[in-house]
């Protein structure tokens, strides 16, 4: 307090200095000071470009040429017969979808497991966190190789003569959109259990016993004290992977590059597509922009949700 | 974030509880075998692609192609040679440049950030806070059209600069608020002394605040590094030469056209993901207490 106690009897120089201390708060001259390289470069590179987009998604803009204003062409054209915007949106959905509901399920058995008292516990956690400290291309080209024709599962398949011909997983849509969903639950579960188990430790021990003394099953005590007590944990981890599923195109642009015949095209690669090697930048913005409405829900659920916890 | 906090601190109590865990003695001998069952299955299911992709990487092309042998009859590091004697190397130290300039800027400008909001009494600061929280949920899917432009307008297109201007806007934000939450939790009093004392804000700063904040500081550095190397979409906007290519682009320019070279690829795939990993498993401890909820992207 030290600093706060000094200031009146520092603060005699000028008056218009001291008005400025009574509004902008003591220290502000310093404050800004040290802000200012992180409130630049958020403006600069994350507010800037944002509402830059939603300008673009106005304008028929090519790269390398200058704008000129469409008004709500972009969005109009979305939604014309042969747009792919619509079936993206699905396999955004989709996709997305069937991923969180996966990583939920395998997120929390695998929590579950690594929870119990386990002979090299740390070796198992460090083991099953791996996926998620691998760069998405490497794990998307492993997989990619996991499921070729030279891949493991179609060398079993010739070696045992499972089947007359190999599985081409990525020239069908019934197949391509399962697989696609597997290396994205492979990667991104390790995120769900390690905020399970973490979780999982912050449940008081006493619900437990007490669980135990009214004669609760293992399977009780899951249900009714572990799932609600994991609840808020659940909330925030979803939120934050459904953000982070629906816009990562890192994956489906190595396995399958949006194929066969657009069926694991997501919105964020439809954008991709259009603005840059179709080089229209305007429509591209237009995509990405109807996605926004879907995040802006979302990320204002998880504001509201980590405020509250700090 | 929080809910780091609130684990650590309760992981503490845990253990002092002593080790019996309610698990073990609880659970019935069908849910044990379960376990053990689930276990040997999740081993598996995480542990099989990179063994695959191991072996591959040491497999002679015959071996991956005509023989589909399980295992190398011999260790061949045939693909290593022609990798690293290829633009590999190149790709490699672009990566290695991107992602140590952003992690230097994520600290630096982070810590500086964060010690200006959470211990300087200044008009705005609540809304740099809130504001900090939103821009981290930005997903770059939204970003990277705009930022093209950006990136061409300051005349950086296809350079390597491209990737450490705009990666701070993947790492910056989190590492503000992670170690924003770190700051409050060191007290205050040491830092008035050392004031009192004569020393200047930075010199609190630098001097007290940050030695004290030395696992959140490993932590951040840990995020961005990984972050930028990991990195792959904005390379792709941004950059498309070859000498500017980071080592995730590169992995995908390396396809032949019709033919893969999965040998090659795979020893490529391994050495990228290879500095992430070690630096995970060393630092593991501390990346689950200061990660979780709100970590990497996944």
């Amino acid at each position: 307090m030290a600093d706060t106690l000094a200031a009146p009897l520092k603060a005699t120089p000028g008056r218009r200095s001291s008005t400025l201390r009574r509004v902008l708060g003591p220290e502000w001259q310093l404050g800004w000071l040290l802000v200012a390289p992180v409130v630049i470069i958020v403006t600069a590179l994350l507010i800037y470009p944002f509402i830059d987009a939603i300008l673009l998604s106005f304008q028929e803009r090519f790269i390398g040429k200058t704008g000129t204003w469409v008004g709500l062409a972009n969005y109009a054209a979305l939604f014309s017969a042969d747009s792919p915007w619509l079936k993206a949106m699905f396999t955004t959905l989709l996709v997305t979808g069937g991923a969180i509901a996966t990583k939920f399920v395998i997120g929390i058995a695998m929590a579950c497991v690594l929870n119990q008292d386990l002979p090299a516990k740390n070796l198992f956690r460090g083991v099953m966190f791996l996926p998620w400290a691998v760069p998405a291309v490497v794990s998307a080209y492993v997989w990619r190789f996991m499921f070729d024709t030279t891949g493991p599962i179609n060398g079993a398949i010739a070696n045992f003569g499972l089947l007359d011909d190999y599985i081409y997983f990525f020239n069908d849509a019934r197949l391509a959109v399962p697989a696609l969903i597997v290396v994205i639950v492979w990667a991104g579960t390790p995120f769900w259990t390690m905020n399970f188990l973490a979780g999982m430790q912050a449940i008081s021990q006493e619900l437990y016993e007490a669980a135990e003394i009214d004669g609760a099953s293992t399977w009780r005590r899951f249900l009714h004290v572990t799932l609600p007590g994991l609840q808020p944990v659940i909330t925030v981890t979803a939120l934050l992977s459904t953000i982070w599923t629906s816009a990562n195109l890192t994956p489906i642009f190595v396995l399958t590059n949006g194929g066969p015949n657009y069926a694991t095209t997501t919105l964020p690669l439809l954008s991709y597509f259009t603005a840059i090697p179709g080089h229209q930048l305007g429509a591209g913005a237009a995509i990405a922009m109807t996605m926004v409405p879907f995040y802006l829900v979302l990320v204002l659920f998880l504001t509201r949700r980590m405020l509250r916890q700090e | 974030m929080a809910v780091a906090a609130q684990a650590s601190g309760t992981r503490v109590r845990g253990r002092s509880r002593g080790s019996t865990r309610a698990g073990r003695r609880a659970i019935g001998r069908g849910w044990v075998i379960a376990t053990y069952v689930a276990l040997v299955v999740f081993v598996l299911w995480t542990v099989i692609p990179f063994v695959w992709m191991i072996l591959a990487s040491i497999k002679t092309n015959k071996e991956i192609y005509d023989d589909f042998t399980l295992l190398p009859k011999t260790v061949y590091f045939g693909h290593y040679v022609s990798l690293l004697g290829g633009k590999f190397g190149i790709w490699l130290r672009n990566s290695a440049e991107v992602s140590i300039a952003a992690t230097v800027l994520s600290i630096t400008l982070g810590a500086l950030g964060a010690y200006a909001i959470t211990r300087l009494r200044f008009a705005g600061r609540r809304v740099i806070a809130l504001g900090l929280v939103f821009t981290y949920l930005v997903p770059q899917a939204l970003l990277f059209i705009p930022l093209f432009q950006v990136v061409a307008g300051v005349g950086l297109s296809d350079t390597v600069g491209a990737l450490i201007l705009v990666y701070p806007t993947l790492t910056l934000p989190f590492c503000t608020w992670l170690l924003m939450s770190y700051f409050k939790s060191i007290p205050v009093e040491l830092e008035e002394a050392a004031l009192i004392d004569g020393c200047s804000r930075l010199g609190v700063l630098f001097r007290i605040v940050m030695p004290l904040a030395m696992p959140a500081v490993a932590v951040v550095a840990l995020f961005s590094f990984t972050q930028s190397w990991n990195e792959f979409l904005f390379a792709l906007v941004f950059t498309n030469s070859v000498a500017t290519r980071t080592v995730t682009l590169g992995l995908t320019q390396m396809l032949g056209e019709d033919v893969f070279y999965w040998g090659q690829m795979m020893a490529g795939a391994l050495i990228t993901a290879l500095p992430p990993v070690l630096m995970y498993t060393l630092a593991q401890r501390l990346v689950i207490k200061g990660l979780i909820v709100g970590g990497v992207k996944g």
